[in-house]
């Protein structure tokens, strides 16, 4: 038995017959419908952070696919999990995309050497699928940059015998950066010229849009290097780090895409001028719940359109408040922080944040908890306290008392008894001139939304999560049943990449980035311009794009992280029923159960698996 | 037959796998301290994040990897299982002068101690307890000759108390160079520790620290730490707090300017961590514009309330010099003005100043509800003279 076992691999004559179960390029690129499945497999392998990024994984969406709603927002300032109060789940393997991205670099450069050799399609087709090609690697290049700094380039398909050619060394990140800019232009110039009717395929001005974001990151990490300048070989050879001269460099490609896209007119904002804040709030809430009806503003957009592993999301499932959860046991886990809601302007106070005030001294910087010798301001209902605040808010969070698919969603964290005592974020009930309260707003967990430890299904920053939500969509039981699209460019991100790119380098038009980012405001009701300066645009932009999947590598390409994060608590509202005059108040206080969170300067740059065998330099501290 | 067979494999592996691997147990020690050549002491560190070894060793390794040890609070480290042979190895990453990578033999228990300089020495730390306030005063002797970006008061119940093992941190930016000489104070409430362990004499762990500017990957420079009892019933009853809607609370530079004097932020404050320190001497002004603030009180019934230090009141002449708020956006216009020494009374160390809004000096209609300027003004000031001003607030 063994010898036969030995014997039969050495007939090799198999391995000069053509397959059957393949088919040739030539057959496959022959029609339409051919290339757009094979687009369609590619595209679907595109880093593109949506509804199914987390830090452990990107485009990864299983029919189990538990992640526990850890999306990139609950680990910034803008957010925090019901149940996970850490920044970084994994810490410096958070993101990780190593083997991922050379996979399908791989896959890329292999429809690369096939277009060259078809002979079926026309030249105009095969032009296109060469622009595919180069907007799918800078798209690439792009996500590795962010992470790794400089990259091993691998522009061709390898040659497997050759098994010392594998070892390529990492360039450096100056010339990877160039690189990603490079393809970008390739892109653009043999992509469609006209803007795809749906959004969904790349045109040149996806690649534009991809071009305006990737330099604007690559001359942040050029200017703020200085901000956590790191030490070590890597440093040295110029594999992580780029001079201030780049900076510029890289500001005037944002400033030339930002201004192509701008004049083209191609893009507009979705009703740009609402008569009053209660329908900007609607207008901007309806881009997110269905990007079809807002195609003007839309520059690219990922399709969720079957339910199912691999195709839908869990957006509606993870996102939901308690109280309208359906049959979803799991709901509540995005919380938006007071961080947060504290930046929002008033219409009152243009151009300035805003913090929640909510006693009568004013002071705004207590987190001491509740107590008597404060005086608090009293309301009625909970959602008079956000009088004013900025229409985006309300159709980004939800706030206590507000109305959510036609259900009042109570967010209570205690209540101060007849006697003065406060009884705060404990489960407890009392008789009140005949009446039962509750701490939480009410007799059963199913019935409130807020502060309890129930299920890890209550918020715990006294904010419910509403943007991307389905309204008409009742949660089931069942993972990826959410069909919303995601939109992965957006006008506004390209105006505020430009406002950002002009004030940062002096280059570009102050005039036109102005209009941006002011149009951007209108958009939202604001009547008065604001200024163009570098906090009105950072401002902006942290609100405009809020849980856009934004914010993290904001604060990573900015070196703010480890500014912001450095034993940090971010805090929470709690809203109080006083029972002695029936009002409530509110106590600004840490995200219970929250904790200090720190950035590790080390993971502005991501470690490298595998060194030891690829004998690639690693990244500092690791 | 088959399962005989699959039996028999099975055992195979089972056997084939029960041998030890190859390989030495590690038998070699290495331990040793970081020492500051100036002082001959260890140079505090952290446990956690903190300063790091890195070791590589060298033989036939293809991309040999580079390991890490890091330091206790106390500078010392030691690593027990380590294998003999020829390593490089570098301190770096820390509140420390690099020294270029060594070349050790590490054989049965080796020590080997880096000596270096720290970035900064703090010096003479003291503790004490006022009111219901600890108060750390210290003295900082820079190495590096770079500014001093910040300095700290960290507090934890444990020992090893850092910047990232710590429950109450205050942390003062003050990104200027410093002299050894200069007296600094950093001050923590108590009340929040009483979140942490509400009643009894508990003790906690503080300690100060000081962090460089411009040096690459820079650590916190730490003095040691040292176990504080605080004794609640002791302290005394919580003052109210002191009212008013304050329109400087002297916490950063931002919008003042000065003619003749020199301005900076100074740790013997009033209120929060700094107050405005000027000195200078003949014509002098310091003055700040703001945007117009609201402050919520009128002309009858309204003060001014604010701290004011000075070191020597000698070279002031009375009526040279005045306080001025003006509704304006500079001097002189929408003004109300107090005279030095003959509307208020002055006194050489920190004087608290209520001026009566009634009182003042008008020049011109105030607008009490948009404020937007403040000034201090000397006519003449015959020897050179240190002013610091804090919590300026109007009730």
């Amino acid at each position: 038995m063994l010898i036969l076992i030995l014997s039969v691999g050495c007939n090799d004559s198999f391995l000069d017959v053509k397959p059957t179960d393949k088919i040739t390029g030539d057959a496959l690129f022959a029609s339409q419908e051919g290339i757009d499945a094979y687009l369609a497999n590619l595209y679907r392998q595109i880093p593109i952070e949506d509804f199914n990024a987390t830090p452990e994984a990107m485009n990864y969406n299983p029919g189990d696919a538990n992640n526990a709603g850890r999306y990139p927002f609950i680990f910034t300032d803008n957010g925090i999990g019901s149940e996970n109060s850490s920044i970084s789940p994994s810490g410096a393997w958070d993101y990780n995309y190593w083997e991922n991205g050379y996979r399908f670099n791989k896959e890329i450069n292999l429809l690369k050497d096939v277009i060259d050799g078809l002979t079926s399609v026309s030249e105009e087709v095969k032009r296109n699928l060469m622009g595919q090609v180069y907007f799918m690697k800078a798209y690439n290049y792009y996500a590795l940059a962010k992470r790794y700094g400089g990259v091993p380039l691998i522009t061709e398909t390898q040659d497997f015998d050759n098994v010392e050619g594998l070892y390529v060394p990492r360039n450096t990140e100056e010339e990877t950066w160039d690189y990603v800019l490079a393809v970008c232009d390739s892109a653009a110039l043999f992509l469609d010229q006209e803007p795809d009717p749906a959004r969904r395929k790349a045109t040149k001005w996806v690649a534009l849009a991809l071009k305006s974001r990737a330099s604007l990151h690559a001359a942040s990490v050029a200017k703020f290097w200085d901000k956590y300048e790191f030490t070590g070989e890597s440093v040295d050879k110029g594999l992580v780090g780029m001079s201030q001269s780049a900076a510029d460099k890289y500001y005037a490609q944002c400033v030339q895409a930002g201004e192509e896209i701008i004049k083209s007119g191609y893009f507009s904002l979705f009703k740009a001028n609402p008569a009053n804040p209660e329908e900007a709030t609607e207008n901007y809430r309806l881009i997110f719940e269905d990007p079809n009806n807002a195609l003007d503003e839309v520059i690219f957009l990922k399709g969720f359109n079957e339910i199912g592993a691999g195709y839908g999301s869990n957006q509606d499932n993870w996102g939901n408040p308690n109280q309208t959860r359906g049959a979803w046991p799991h709901p509540g886990r995005f919380n938006p922080t007071l961080d947060l809601i504290d930046t929002y302007e008033t219409y009152d106070k243009p151009g300035r944040s805003v913090p929640i005030v909510t006693t009568k001294d004013g002071v705004t910087e207590d987190y001491s908890g509740y107590s008597p010798n404060k005086e608090y301001l009293a309301f009625d209902d909970p959602q008079d306290i956000f009088k004013g605040k900025d229409a985006r808010m309300f159709a980004t969070v939800i706030v206590p008392n507000s109305i959510w698919k036609d259900t009042k969603i109570i967010i209570q964290g205690g209540y101060i008894q007849p006697d003065g005592k406060p009884v705060i974020m404990a489960d407890e009930s009392i008789d009140v001139n005949g009446k039962t309260y509750y701490t939480f707003g009410a007799s059963d967990p199913a019935l409130f939304s807020g502060f309890s430890t129930f299920g890890g299904n209550m918020t715990r920053t006294g904010f419910g999560f509403k943007k991307f939500l389905d309204s008409s969509y009742t949660p089931r039981l069942g993972w990826n049943f959410s069909t919303t699209d995601w939109i992965d460019f957006r006008y506004p991100e390209v105006l505020l990449d430009y406002a950002e790119a002009v004030l940062e380098s002096g280059l570009g038009d102050p005039v036109l980035a102005a209009e941006g980012l002011n149009m951007i405001r209108k958009r939202a009701a604001h009547k008065t311009d604001i200024p163009l300066t570098i906090k009105n645009v950072l401002r902006e932009r942290r609100l405009e794009l809020v849980y856009e999947n934004k914010r993290y590598w904001d604060l990573i390409r900015r070196r703010e992280y480890h500014e912001l994060f450095t034993q940090r608590e971010r805090k929470a509202l709690v809203p109080i029923l006083d029972l002695r005059t029936m009002k409530y108040i509110f106590i600004r206080t840490n995200v219970p159960r929250g904790g200090q969170v720190t950035f590790n300067p080390s993971w502005y740059y991501k470690p490298i698996p595998g060194v030891g065998t690829s004998g690639l330099i690693q990244n500092p501290h690791y | 037959m088959k399962k005989i067979i699959f039996i028999f494999v099975v055992l195979l592996t089972f056997f084939t796998s029960c041998e030890l691997d190859n390989y030495d147990a590690p038998n070699a020690k290495i331990f040793g301290k970081i020492i500051d050549s100036e002082t001959g002491e260890a140079i505090q560190q952290e446990i956690l994040e903190g300063s790091r070894i890195d070791y590589v060793e060298l033989g036939d390794f293809e991309n040999p990897p580079t390991q890490q040890m890091r330091f206790k609070t106390d500078g010392s480290y030691r690593n027990d299982l380590m294998f003999s042979g020829k390593y490089h190895i570098q301190a770096r990453r820390g509140n420390f002068f690099i020294l270029p990578p060594d070349t050790i033999q590490v054989k049965g228990e080796t020590e080997y101690n880096i000596v270096t300089e720290p970035y900064i020495r703090i010096k003479n730390v003291s503790y004490t307890i006022e009111g219901r306030d600890i108060v750390a005063s210290f003295q900082l002797e820079q190495v590096a000759d770079y500014p001093v970006k910040s300095i700290a008061l960290f507090a934890d119940v444990n020992p090893n108390v850092s910047q990232s093992l710590r429950k109450l941190a205050n942390v003062a930016e003050i990104n200027r160079r410093v002299n050894p000489e200069e007296q600094f104070v950093l001050k923590m409430k108590i009340d929040p520790f009483m979140d942490i362990i509400p009643e009894g004499k508990p003790s906690f762990y503080f300690r100060v620290g000081a962090l460089i500017s411009e040096m690459p990957e820079a650590k916190y420079n730490y003095s040691e730490p040292e176990s504080i009892e605080i004794d609640y019933a002791s302290l005394p009853p919580v003052e109210p707090e002191i009212p008013g809607n304050v329109i400087d609370n002297c916490e950063s530079l931002d919008g003042w300017n000065s003619g003749g004097f020199q301005l900076s932020l100074d740790t013997d404050a009033k209120e929060g961590n700094f107050s405005l320190k000027a000195d200078g001497q003949g014509v002098v002004i310091y003055q700040k514009v703001f945007e117009p603030f609201d402050t919520q009180v009128d002309k009858e019934t309204g003060t001014l309330a604010l701290s004011l230090f000075i070191l020597d009141t000698g070279p002031i002449k009375a009526g040279d010099s005045s306080i001025e708020i003006t509704s304006s956006g500079g001097p002189d216009v929408g003004e109300l003005a107090w005279k030095f020494g003959e509307d208020f009374e002055i006194n050489n160390g920190w004087n608290k100043l209520e001026l009566k809004l009634k009182d003042g000096h008008a020049g011109g209609d105030i607008d009490l509800s948009a404020v937007n300027f403040i000034r201090i003004y000397h006519t003449a000031i015959s020897a050179p003279v240190v002013f610091k001003i804090d919590n300026i607030r109007f009730y």
